[in-house]
């Protein structure tokens, strides 16, 4: 089912962020979403996520289960990384556990978390390190939409490269939006563009 | 605490303990002023009293009770009201008045509804309530909302929800809160028991004591209280912070 938006109005004050504005997200397509600061792409994400309300207008088809990269990194800072991942997956025990745990690992490497770091508190790591575990984190969870704010601020031109590799590797057909400062980046997804003025 | 911290403050205890036992040599009179060697010596013995380890008992379990009612109480009205503002105000008059009220009065005021056997109970809830009441509520409200949105979208609840998003932005609160208001339940809960005098008491031997002059008995069992106060504190901290943590 494609994400409908119609007649939206957005406002923050006087200010509208979106004024009669719709638009179509396509049900496993990729939309990258760039524009300057202010010009709505946070706010967007954030009424897909169902955090914000708009002032006017309708959003339809967004499902019910949706992984999420935020603007800031949002973990629990005193839990390990394989922790901080687990939460978000369902709950299951025992052996099952070990599994989960494993594959939470696995993720982690491909982004490129090393194994002896994997299970120390994620507040002892880099800016870089935690960006990627909030990333394992939304790509991991049981989603049918993927919402993507800037995954990967802070991340040198190196590990930028795995990660979007890891991020179309993970989205295994799920409707994804990206939000995106870096052309580079935004052509490396593949999908449709949409500049926010 | 460092071991240069922990030599500076033992000399500062056998400083005053010192002055202590000078003061007593000079004012020469035992019945104003035993020594702190008169104090241990009668520790040595104090336990071969009648009633003793009863009257432990009686006081420990009275006001450990109103201690963990209060905390219980602290903490679910606390949770009630972060979710229901409604809940806080209609809570407001109670918490105020209990925090402003002497405990003196609130005891002689008891006393004429409850018995006095119940009474350090009551008085410990009284004033650990509040404290823990309020301490919470700072904690509940000063939670980051930007996890509280992340636990919304990920849709974590339950247990999950409790142990990893929100006991830690209130633990600090809540330990710290659990500390202070040791301390004072045993404070409270004993003056209660000394106007109270509910038989069998630590409150009734200190009463006992202060009757008869032995100021040795009157210090002894102060020091007991004291030991007794600072030892359930660091317990029941160090189970809460345990248990906050393990959970």
């Amino acid at each position: 089912m494609n994400i409908e938006i119609s007649n939206l109005t957005k406002l923050y004050g006087d200010r509208g962020i979106f004024r009669d504005y719709s638009l179509t997200i396509k049900e496993h397509g990729i939309l990258v979403i760039m524009g300057s600061s202010g010009a709505g792409k946070t706010t967007l994400l954030r009424l897909l996520a169902g955090l914000d309300y708009q002032d006017a207008g309708t959003i339809k088809g967004i499902p019910e289960k949706i992984g999420m990269v935020f603007q800031e990194d949002r973990l629990c800072e005193e839990f390990s990384a394989v922790e901080n991942v687990r939460l978000v997956l369902p709950r299951v025990s025992g052996r099952e556990k070990g599994k989960i745990d494993q594959k939470i690992r696995e993720h982690l490497k491909k982004v490129g978390i090393p194994e002896d770091s994997q299970n120390q508190p994620v507040s002892g790591y880099s800016g870089g390190m935690k960006r990627r575990v909030a990333l394992v984190r939304a790509m991991m969870a049981d989603a049918e939409l993927l919402l993507l704010d800037e995954p990967c601020t802070g991340l040198d031109e190196d590990t930028k490269e795995q990660v979007m590799k890891y991020i179309l590797e993970q989205r295994r057909n799920r409707t994804m939006v990206v939000v995106t400062h870096s052309e580079e980046e935004a052509g490396g997804y593949g999908g449709e563009f949409l500049l926010l003025k | 605490m460092d071991y240069k911290q922990v030599l500076k403050k033992a000399g500062a205890v056998l400083i005053a303990l010192a002055f202590w036992q000078l003061a007593a040599m000079l004012i020469h009179q035992r019945i104003l002023l035993v020594s702190p060697i008169q104090v241990l010596l009668r520790l040595t013995t104090i336990w071969q009293t009648e009633g003793f380890f009863m009257s432990i008992w009686f006081t420990f379990y009275h006001i450990v009770a109103g201690y963990l009612l209060g905390v219980g109480f602290g903490i679910l009205l606390a949770v009630l009201a972060d979710r229901w503002s409604w809940i806080e105000t209609l809570l407001w008059p109670w918490v105020i008045t209990v925090k402003t009220v002497p405990v003196a009065s609130f005891v002689v005021i008891c006393l004429i509804w409850l018995s006095a056997k119940n009474l350090s109970s009551f008085i410990s809830f009284l004033i650990v309530f509040p404290i823990i009441y309020q301490n919470m509520l700072t904690g509940l409200r000063t939670r980051d909302p930007k996890l509280t949105e992340m636990a919304a979208v990920f849709r974590v609840r339950g247990l999950r929800r409790l142990t990893m998003i929100t006991l830690p932005q209130i633990r600090s609160y809540l330990v710290t809160a659990c500390s202070i208001t040791a301390g004072m339940a045993w404070k409270a809960g004993v003056a209660a028991e000394i106007i109270g005098t509910p038989n069998g008491s630590i409150g009734k031997m200190l009463y006992t004591s202060k009757m008869y002059l032995d100021t040795d008995d009157l210090l002894a069992w102060t020091v007991i209280i004291v030991i007794l106060s600072v030892g359930f504190e660091k317990l029941f901290v160090w189970l809460l912070k345990k248990l906050l943590r393990d959970s």
